[in-house]
């Protein structure tokens, strides 16, 4: 390809520094797209990337690991192991997230025999390798602990730290602090195993089992593995890690679908900004082809105009990412804390991939957009100056195909979404094809607003502003799109997480019907109720009926598994609603040994009630019958109820973690009281009602949506932009209409006011398109993208507060973007425009 | 030179057909000028479009050097174009985000010369169209009739065969006009260059070689 003629390419960026607004506008919508796209990718990175360098500096040499049913292995295993030669190095390792009393800051207790550690954790900085034997050893509650986790609890060496554990109260000591610290020792508490073992609770067992593999022949491995205990697996630590960080692959993947369609609503920016600057110099572009200029150059010119903004408004928005990523970092690891693997951020971490792709995003999003304007420029004709009105009738032509493109993509898109297999992806595939064809709907709704509007008895100004609706169709219509699209995703949010809401809300309301829930205080950390505590408290005459519950952590196919074991009161059972099987049905199979599975396991593992379900256990792996498939949102990764009679025998482990109670006609309070006494210092109790449960769930709920709120108003900053955009554009373009009109007797005011109509006017149309098209995305999100990710299914809750918010936004956000170029253009002196050419 | 045979063009409004010319003949010799007066709205533009390719005629061919300018296809014909014609506008028409001097490289880079020949042509250009000084200025910050001036040098900067010049005084005032004017023949001669100028100027026609009228779509000599 011959090179582009250098004046030509002057020409271009020249007409970009003498327009300095409009470059500005076209370069905001580059960068804001790019921005949202990388800092959404740099805070998913983040939380990945410090999870996997932290669990790499704590696994240290290990390869595999050898791990227990319910997260705990008997140390008696461990001992024989160890002592059996020919099997490769091994060490005992206890592991927990524990709380800091008062502060309640969460830190990671790791518990290590020095004895056995070797050569398993020397990379761990600072803390094992300049470790000091006498700080660890007959010594009991000593810690080790980093300067930065130190300083961070605002602790130094020799003092006490206070934790609590499983609802106990303990101290320990500081006995060093090491210098180096990086994401695995910024919450790290390093304690002896023999430590770990009396402050977790846990005599007799350890969390896991360390092993390396190294260059040893895969038959050792074998032949560990055949001498494990029934229940005891060997895992890869590389598969585990891998595993958990793929938990949240499904939040990620809507969190970057969320970045990508602000980026969308940006790329209408650009467009917008490059079609006005074709339009205003289609004459140049004429003159350029009658001296000789070949169309392909005109588009070169173009394209390289784009490339440059494109590359300026990239590095802006890299920048820009950089800074709104770390703000979405700290939201976004609190939420996969909350909901997948604990992580602790507290730097962003500058992912130069992430920074690539947003590059590579905002370099390709603008050539795509600048592909259309560009053709148009290429294909005007020499020396004849296509009128403003000749371009609005081409347009008015181009409509009706554009709107058929658009509906066949909107059909496609909810095929790809609805009826094709392929997952997540397809679903979110389908989203993007429905948006991009209701945005080719968008114009031709236009011509009949303008209709509909015309037939109104309006006078003045609204007939100047209803007129210009069709007469600026080009304009207003790539507006009236960037608008709509924003709007919709608001609206489509908006009903996807009220639905959700709504649905957890019932969820929990019918799930929690208990008087009164009692547990051992930390019971969030596996601590158990005290023994016989279920049977005094069922004999006491306010109780009528209890509920047990045992929390057991497995794993399925390498993805944990929320195992409760269950001894259900029939008040307990009437909370359940199942999907495939009547409840009657349901309980039969329950009550013969069967297990209830909740939708999201049985849709991801594609179980249906009757089919089997293997579950490890301490004899060995068992399969259960599926008694019948719940609906729940406790968890993405999926819940069992074993029941109690299924569980007992094979864990052969009494203690509860929970108790609903149900009283005889008292209320909470008086239950309490009944039960308190039961309660002693050294098993404090934690008693709560439905109703604080259901709170706080909603609670948590509402934090894991404030990212995607976020995300919502970015984009509508964007469309924000783009309305301001495309009314200067279109004031300048008319300023010598505006000079006539005014020279002929508008009042300034008049012709603020026009302005200010004809933008509600495009606001109030962006508004009211949206709402069918956010309700059709909120249908693909609700039904298709969160059953897909999730595992979710819920109902569609429609409701008209935030159908008539998103009016009020789009109207707001029109009326906005007018003040400006009402205020300018009302304040131009007519004049030396009534001479322009 | 040029050599338009049997020349038609038409145009359909409302379902009229309304004839711009009919089996139109003319010819341009090298160094030749020639003048096309005619009323508004006579199609004098029109004709001019079609003999530099930019319009298409109906039925007849533009022969350029013996070639059939209609018979190539739309590249080949922006080629011929850029390389064998110049343009002088009404309005001027230069870029207005390009500097006076590179206003007048344009077709020069276009074509593909070397900077030093661009370098060269624009100040011997500017020193002919006598403003030298104003050589990093943009059109906006000139008069009427110094973007004219650029416009012209502009147009002979490639040294075309074919100057086409469509009412090149037409929105300037008498005294510019008639300057203008001189310096356009002025330099015409001395590339010996073929000048069409389409005017409604009874003066600026009286200057050239030869008159033609487009009077209901045929073209009929005047005396000069």
């Amino acid at each position: 390809m011959k090179r582009l003629p250098r004046l030509l390419l002057r020409a271009g960026v020249n007409y970009q520094w003498r327009h300095p607004w409009q470059a500005f506008l076209a370069l905001a919508g580059i960068a804001l797209g790019v921005a949202i796209v990388v800092a959404v990718d740099l805070a998913n990175s983040a939380a990945r990337a410090t999870f996997e360098v932290s669990a790499k500096q704590l696994r240290g040499a290990a390869t595999h690991r050898v791990v227990g049913p319910d997260g705990r292995v008997p140390t008696a295993a461990y001992r024989t192991l160890f002592t059996t030669p020919g099997l490769p190095p091994m060490a005992p390792v206890m592991r927990a997230w524990v709380e800091q009393s008062g502060s309640g800051r969460r830190l990671q207790l790791l518990g290590l025999d020095l004895f056995a550690e070797g050569a398993f954790r020397e990379q761990l900085p600072g803390a094992i390798a300049a470790g000091d034997l006498r700080h660890w050893l007959n010594q009991p509650d000593r810690t080790v602990i980093s300067a930065a986790a130190a300083a961070s609890l605002g602790l130094s060496e020799g003092d006490s730290l206070s934790l609590q554990i499983q609802g106990r109260q303990h101290a320990l000591q500081i006995t060093q602090v090491h210098g180096e610290s990086s994401a695995a020792t910024r919450d790290l508490l390093l304690v002896d195993t023999a430590t770990a073992e009396v402050l977790l609770g846990m005599p007799g067992f350890i969390s896991y089992i360390d092993v390396i593999a190294g260059d040893r022949p895969p038959e050792s491995l074998d032949a560990l593995e055949a001498l494990l205990p029934a229940g005891l697996r060997l895992v890869s630590i590389d598969e585990q890690t891998r595993s958990t960080v793929g938990l949240s692959a499904a939040f990620e993947l809507n969190l970057t679908a969320m970045g990508l369609l602000a980026l969308l609503v940006g790329l209408f920016l650009i467009y917008n900004a490059m079609s006005f600057s074709v339009v205003q110099r289609r004459d140049l572009f004429g003159r350029l082809r009658a001296i000789g200029t070949q169309p392909h150059e005109i588009y070169r010119m173009l394209l390289s105009e784009a490339l440059v903004l494109a590359l300026i408004g990239s590095l802006v928005g890299l920048l820009l990412g950089a800074l709104l990523g770390q703000g979405l970092t700290r939201l976004v690891a609190q939420t996969v804390s909350e909901l997948y693997y604990r992580v602790s951020v507290d730097a962003l971490h500058l992912d130069p991939l992430s920074l690539l792709k947003g590059l590579a995003l905002g370099l390709g999003g603008t050539l795509l957009a600048a592909l259309f304007p560009a053709w148009q420029a290429a294909s005007t004709p020499p020396a004849t100056s296509l009128s403003r009105s000749g371009l609005e009738r081409d347009t008015l032509r181009w409509i009706p195909f554009l709107a058929l493109a658009g509906a066949f993509l909107v059909v496609l898109g909810l095929a790809l979404a609805f009826l094709l297999p392929g997952g997540l992806a397809s679903a979110l595939l389908g989203l993007f094809a429905l948006v991009i064809g209701a945005v080719l709907i968008t114009p031709a709704s236009i011509p009949l607003f303008h209709r509909l509007l015309q037939r109104l008895p309006l006078g003045g100004t609204w007939r100047f502003a209803v007129r210009d609706l069709k007469r600026h169709i080009s304009r207003l219509g790539t507006a009236t799109a960037a608008l709509m699209v924003a709007l919709s995703a608001a609206v489509s949010v908006a009903i996807m997480v009220e639905s959700m809401r709504g649905a957890v809300g019932d969820w929990l309301h019918a799930l929690l019907n208990a008087d009164l829930y009692v547990a051992a205080e930390d019971f969030g950390n596996g601590a158990r109720l005290p023994d016989g505590l279920a049977e005094r408290v069922l004999s006491l005459p306010e109780v009528a009926q209890a509920s047990r519950y045992r929390n057991l952590q497995l794993s399925l196919r390498e993805r944990p598994l929320a195992v409760v074991a269950a001894d259900l009161a029939p008040q307990s059972r009437a909370g359940f609603r199942f999907i495939q099987r009547l409840p009657e049905q349901v309980w039969t199979a329950y009550d013969r040994g069967g297990v209830l599975v909740s939708e999201p396991l049985a849709n991801r593992v594609g179980l249906h009630a009757g089919d089997s379900l293997p579950l490890p256990t301490p004899e060995g792996e068992r399969s259960f019958q599926v008694a019948g498939v719940f609906r729940d949102f406790a968890s993405e990764h999926g819940r069992v109820f074993l029941p109690w009679h299924s569980y007992l025998p094979l864990w052969k482990d009494e203690r509860i973690n929970t108790l609903a109670l149900f009283g005889n006609g008292q209320d909470a309070a008086t239950l309490k009281r009944a039960v308190a006494p039961l309660a002693s210092i050294d098993a404090p109790l934690v008693f709560t009602e439905a109703r604080q449960i259901y709170d706080e769930s909603l609670q948590v709920f509402d934090r894991t949506f404030r990212v995607t709120e976020v995300l919502r108003s970015l984009s509508l900053g964007v469309a924000f932009i783009g309305i301001l955009s495309a009314l200067m554009a279109i004031q300048l373009q008319r300023r010598k209409e505006f000079a006539v009109l005014r020279a002929v007797g508008m009042t300034r005011l008049q012709l603020a006011r026009l302005i200010l109509l004809e933008s509600l006017l495009l606001g109030a149309i962006a508004a009211l398109l949206s709402l069918p098209t956010g309700i059709l995305m909120a249908w693909v999100l609700t039904a298709a993208v969160q059953l897909k990710a999730f595992g979710w299914s819920m109902p569609l809750t429609l409701s008209a507060a935030p159908q008539l918010l998103n009016l009020g936004m789009g109207l707001l956000a029109a009326a906005l973007a007018a003040l400006y170029p009402a205020w300018t253009t009302a304040r131009h002196d007519p004049a030396p425009h009534l001479r322009e050419d | 030179m040029l050599h338009a045979h049997n020349l038609c063009k038409h145009y359909v409004d409302a379902g009229h057909r309304q004839v711009v010319f009919e089996d139109l003949e003319l010819r341009l010799h090298p160094g030749e000028t020639l003048a096309l007066i005619g009323a508004s709205g006579s199609g004098k533009t029109t004709l001019l479009n079609v003999l530099s390719g930019i319009d298409t005629p109906d039925r007849g061919e533009v022969l350029i050097n013996g070639r059939d300018l209609h018979a190539q296809g739309e590249p080949e014909r922006t080629r011929i174009r850029r390389e064998q014609m110049g343009f002088v506008f009404q309005f001027f028409n230069l870029i207005p985000t390009l500097t006076v001097a590179e206003n007048i490289a344009l077709p020069l880079e276009l074509i593909g010369a070397p900077r030093r020949r661009q370098q060269t042509t624009v100040e011997e250009l500017l020193q002919a169209i006598g403003l030298g000084h104003t050589a990093e200025r943009y059109p906006d910050t000139l008069s009427g009739g110094e973007q004219q001036r650029v416009a012209i040098a502009r147009a002979l900067a490639h040294r075309p065969r074919l100057l086409l010049a469509d009412e090149p005084t037409g929105n300037l005032d008498e005294e510019t006009g008639d300057e203008i004017m001189g310096m356009l023949l002025r330099l015409a001669r001395e590339q010996s260059t073929a000048l069409l100028i389409v005017t409604h100027s009874q003066p600026v026609a009286a200057r050239a070689d030869r008159v033609l009228r487009l009077h209901r779509g045929s073209l009929v000599a005047e005396s000069a």
